[in-house]
Order: C-alpha cells, then structure tokens, then sequence
C-alpha cells in the first residue's frame, strides 16, 4: 500500500471517490498494525484505570492501615510497602500522575516546539537565527540532565513537573519542525495563499499547520512514552513528584532500596506498570509512524 | 570540510556562553542561602558574612560571572561551598570512573546492537526477527532505573549475590573492577542496544532493497559477500552517526546508574550538588558536561563527511 493511500486511509480525504467505508479501512490498518493495535488497547485501559483510579484501588494508597512489608495476598494484591500501604492502590493511582505529567509535559512540548518550528522556519532572519541558538543552548545537554537543571531552579511539583519535562522537549520538537516548515514554505499553496494576500498568522495557521499535523502528530505521540520515562525518572532520584502522592518512580527509590531484599514486591510492581504504559506508547508511536507518515522512519 | 570544522565550533562558543548565563542566573533564583546551607543551624550571622565574603556570593552578578570564566581559563571550575573541594579536583577523581561506565556500555551496545540488528534484518520476518524486535520495543520501554534495581535484587535474592561495594581501582584488581561495572554497564546498554538494534535492522533493510543489491546478486555473488560486501558497508553510515549521540545520551543515562549501583561518579556528585544547592559545582560541571556533550555530537556531525564521500559540507 502506497504512503499516500495509507494517510488517505486515516485522513479520509478524497471523499468524493466512492470506496470502502471508513470502517474498512480502519479494519485494514488494524490488521496491518497488531502490535499498534495492542499499544493502543495497553493505554486505552491504562487511561480508564487513571481517570476511575479512586473507585478502581480498593484502599486509600497513602492510609498507613496495614502490617508493613506483606506478600502479596488475597487482601494486598501487590503486598504492603515498608509503611504498611497497600501497593495495589499506589499502582493504581500512580498511574495518574505518570499519564497527567507525560500527556500534558508531552503537549506543553509540542505546542511549543511547533510554534518555534513554525517561526523559525517560516520567517527565517533573525528571529530563526534567535530561537535556534535558544533551542542549542537547550539541546547542549541530555534530556535528562536539562530537566534536573530546571528542577533544581524551579522546584518540583506535578505542576512545575509538567512545565519542566514540557520545556525540556521543546528544542527537539522545534528542530524536526523547523526543517520540515522549510520545504512547506516553497510549496505552491502557500505561494498563492500568499499572493491572495493572507496574512502570514493566516498562511501559518490555517495553510502550513494544517499540512504538517501528521508529521506533528507522528512526533508527538512517539514523545509520549519518553515524557512519562523523566518524570518517572526524575521521582525515582527524588526530584520529581514529592511524596506521599503516589508515583511510579519515587517508589522505586528509597525505602523501596532499602528492603529490596525482603520485599522485591515494593519493586516489582510499579516498575512493571510503568514499563507497561512506555511499551504501550511506543508501539503505538511506531503504529502511528508507519501509518500516517513513513518519511519520519528512521528519525 | 575544514572550514566546515572550524566554523561549527566556533558557534560552539556563543551557544555555550549562553548555556552558562542561563545556569548561572538561574542558580541564583533557587530560594535558599547557600551560606546557611553549607555551614549548618549553629552558624551565626557573622558566620556567614564571612562564608559569603570568601565565596565572593555578595558580588553582583555579572561581576561573579566574569570571575568565574577568568577562573576558569586558569582551569579553576569552582570551589564546592559544601565540600571544601575544588571541581577541578571532584573531576578528576570522579572522571575516570563515569568514563570507564560509559565505555563498557558503549561496547556492549555494539556487540548486541549491531549484529542482532543485522540478523533481524537479513531473516527479515522470522521468528528471530520477530524475537529481536520485541526485545528490542521492550529494551526501549523498560525504565534503566527499575531494570538496574532488578539487576541488584534479583540476584541478591537467588543466589545471596551483590556486586563488590566501595572502589575497586581498575589497577588494584582488574576482574573485580570488572565484576563491579558488569551490572551498570548492562543497565545503561540495555536501552542503548535496542536504539542500536531497531536502526541497524531498517537502515540494512532500506539498503538490502537498492537495485546495485539486486545487481550484485544477479552477477552471481554468494550471500555472503552480498552482505558484507555490498550491504553493510552502506548500512553501518548511519549506525556508526548514531551511536555517536547515543555515547551523548549515556551521559545523561550514567546520572540515573551512578545512583542506583552508588559509583562515586560524575553523575552522582550532580546529583548530590543538586540536593544540597552547592551552586558552583552545578555550574562547573554543567559547563564540562555541555562542552563534552556538544563536542560528541560535532564529532558526530563530521563524521558523515568521512564515512560518506557523496556528502559534502559547504
């Protein structure tokens, strides 16, 4: 199948032209994507156990109510951590903070790599040549580390979290996005859009932007797995989501060192979950990638 | 190519100027008196004073700026506030064991990476194609910080096993040296190999798809000599580029491992000037780290030139 008739597949376009449903073709991609397919389901029912975490956790993850350091069992599915909390429901509602850090840092991000994109590319001059020595001196440092330098200024809650691991993908969003405005600017479309006389918000927003969405969305979703890896990482050294609001990665660290020996439960568990949501987003992105934009492959 | 060279890293100059701006602005905007900090709840006021004069923490701003690049060009990084040692110092006995992290795992990320990548591609849709591209989807999934606490657990639980503790000189004990960076290493590498593995496998396979391939083996030429001759030659372009970032990104990977496996690193003295606001090491090593990082990834960047003739800078 051709890559333009994969994104008229998605996209629906060329409607006119009398073909098979858009069911058939959804039916199609699925077959041709299963692992995509399994990603999707993966974080589907990933998001439903965040939003109805409080109904789906039989105990209150931060009530200390039972005996410390318990295997798991009928009453503590996952056992107790080293306080006497029930690990199933800090599983549970862990997976809130992982999906509300890594979706919304992975939109902060991506808004705003694509405005910087946008600028940059399409007026190139001056303000390119500012933002991209902004966007060097953000990506003079891994991922990782930029994230710990703006905890370390800004401090850490989920709030400040979100902003941190947004701003922190920002450079690398803005730098694909930047590359790919450049060719759009050339095409025809946005020569005539120009010479109707648009204004250049008009030919960014409503001309360019739409024509880079796959692209964009392509990016954003293979970012998603990533954003939810520092924030977890980032708790996990203690500068991340502050206790006692559960959180994948803070308890992994700590205590959860500490009696790694007679609980590798306090290990095991959330560890699990949290490669769990990353493989789901993951084949989902590659999914995505291959679906709606092959040129993207071996970015 | 050399004015290429030359012309990049000049614009090194200006991006880290303003990294170190950034970082030396920003420190200052972290609530918290570094004076207090360092010298504990008995200090008095005048304790401090003092403190702050022999750090120079009452000049203005740009003026501590200036005199930390002059500082640093007579290669003084800083002084820790909170551990009387200089980072210069710091470095140079904490350098030698990150490198050495770093190393190993960039090793094992070659002999896995590069040769399952090439044998997922080779029996493109076989079930150790399809065995290698789950491991792989998985190696980039699994977090390094939960795999390296099973590394440690796992094997503590089985067989009473932990790693040697404390510092175990490469020159004092060789094998030991080794056994105690055999578990980071695969730790940091694990993520690092699938990266390495996903791209062999479909840089070999958009290779393997050219007509000089078919060309080749419609002349007669063995599998074999297809492969190693015609294939990988073209294929390993890309591969080596990108193992060149992925050295760059260990970097960032060795702050996670040092504190997990507690090598007394690099990563870990971040860390540890990160919990306790000790300002003049984060500054110091952000500069060190940038010009490292930034310095591999141009290393990166020319070696397309070198690797590939058709690409030509200009």
């Amino acid at each position: 199948m051709s890559a333009a008739r994969q994104s008229r597949a998605i996209f629906g376009a060329h409607e006119d032209i009398s073909g098979p449903s858009r069911w058939t073709k959804l039916r199609r991609v699925m077959r041709q994507q299963p692992l995509g397919v399994f990603g999707a389901i993966v974080i589907i029912v990933l998001i439903l156990v965040a939003i109805f975490a409080d109904f789906v956790a039989p105990y209150d993850p931060t009530d200390i109510q039972f005996k410390s350091i318990q295997s798991p069992n009928g009453t503590n599915f996952f056992g107790t951590d080293n306080l006497g909390r029930d690990i199933f429901s800090r599983v549970i509602l862990g997976s809130r903070t992982s999906l509300e850090v890594g979706i919304i840092a992975t939109v902060i991000g991506t808004v705003g790599g694509a405005l910087v994109g946008l600028l940059s590319g399409y007026f190139g001059g001056v303000i390119d040549m500012v933002l991209q020595r902004i966007m060097d001196a953000l990506l003079a440092f891994p991922l990782i580390i930029l994230a710990l330098i703006m905890v370390a200024v800004f401090g850490n809650s989920i709030e400040k979290l979100m902003m941190v691991v947004g701003i922190a993908i920002i450079p690398g969003v803005g730098r694909i996005m930047r590359g790919i405005v450049l060719s759009e600017r050339q095409s025809l479309y946005v020569e005539s859009a120009r010479a109707t006389g648009a204004t250049w918000q008009r030919i960014m927003f409503r001309h360019i932007l739409p024509n880079v969405a796959a692209p964009l969305i392509v990016i954003a979703t293979s970012l998603l797995g990533g954003a939810v890896l520092v924030e977890a990482a980032l708790s996990f050294l203690g500068l991340g989501t502050p206790p006692p609001t559960p959180s994948w990665g803070a308890d992994l660290s700590g205590s959860a060192s500490t009696y790694f020996r007679h609980a590798p439960w306090m290990v095991i568990f959330p560890g699990a979950a949290l490669s769990l949501v990353v493989l789901g987003f993951n084949l989902l992105g590659d999914a995505l990638r291959d679906v709606l934009d092959p040129r993207l492959r071996n970015r | 190519m050399r004015t290429y060279a030359l012309r990049r890293l000049l614009l090194m100059v200006p991006v880290i100027i303003l990294v170190t701006i950034l970082v030396a602005s920003m420190m200052r905007l972290v609530p918290g008196d570094p004076a207090a900090l360092a010298l504990g709840q008995a200090a008095t006021e005048a304790d401090r004073e003092k403190f702050r004069e022999a750090y120079h923490l009452n000049d203005s701003l740009p003026v501590q700026y200036v005199r930390w690049w002059s500082d640093v060009f007579q290669g003084d990084l800083g002084k820790s506030v909170v551990h009387r040692t200089t980072v210069t110092d710091e470095l140079r006995t904490r350098l030698p064991s990150t490198i050495e992290l770093l190393l190993y795992s960039l090793f094992l990320t070659i002999i896995v990476g590069v040769p399952f990548g090439v044998l997922s591609a080779i029996r493109q849709n076989s079930p150790p194609d399809y065995l290698i591209r789950f491991l792989s989807i998985a190696g980039l999934s699994i977090p390094s910080f939960w795999l390296g606490r099973l590394l440690l657990t796992l094997p503590a639980i089985w067989w009473d096993y932990l790693p040697p503790l404390g510092k175990v000189g490469i020159t004092d004990d060789p094998l030991k040296n080794l056994e105690q960076y055999l578990l980071p290493s695969i730790t940091l590498a694990a993520g690092a190999s699938a990266g390495i593995m996903r791209l062999t496998r479909s840089s070999v396979l958009e290779i393997m798809r050219n007509d000089y391939i078919r060309t080749a083996r419609a002349k007669g030429l063995n599998e074999r000599t297809v492969i190693w001759r015609h294939v990988l030659k073209n294929a390993f372009i890309p591969v080596v580029t990108v193992l060149g970032l992925q050295a760059a990104a260990l970097i960032g990977g060795a702050v996670i491992i040092e504190t997990i496996f507690n090598l007394q690193g690099v990563g870990l003295l971040f860390i540890s000037s990160i919990f306790n606001r000790d300002y003049p090491v984060i500054q110091g090593l952000v500069l060190f780290l940038s010009v490292i990082f930034l310095t591999i990834n141009l290393l990166v960047d020319l070696s397309y030139g070198l690797l590939d003739p058709r690409i030509r800078y200009s």
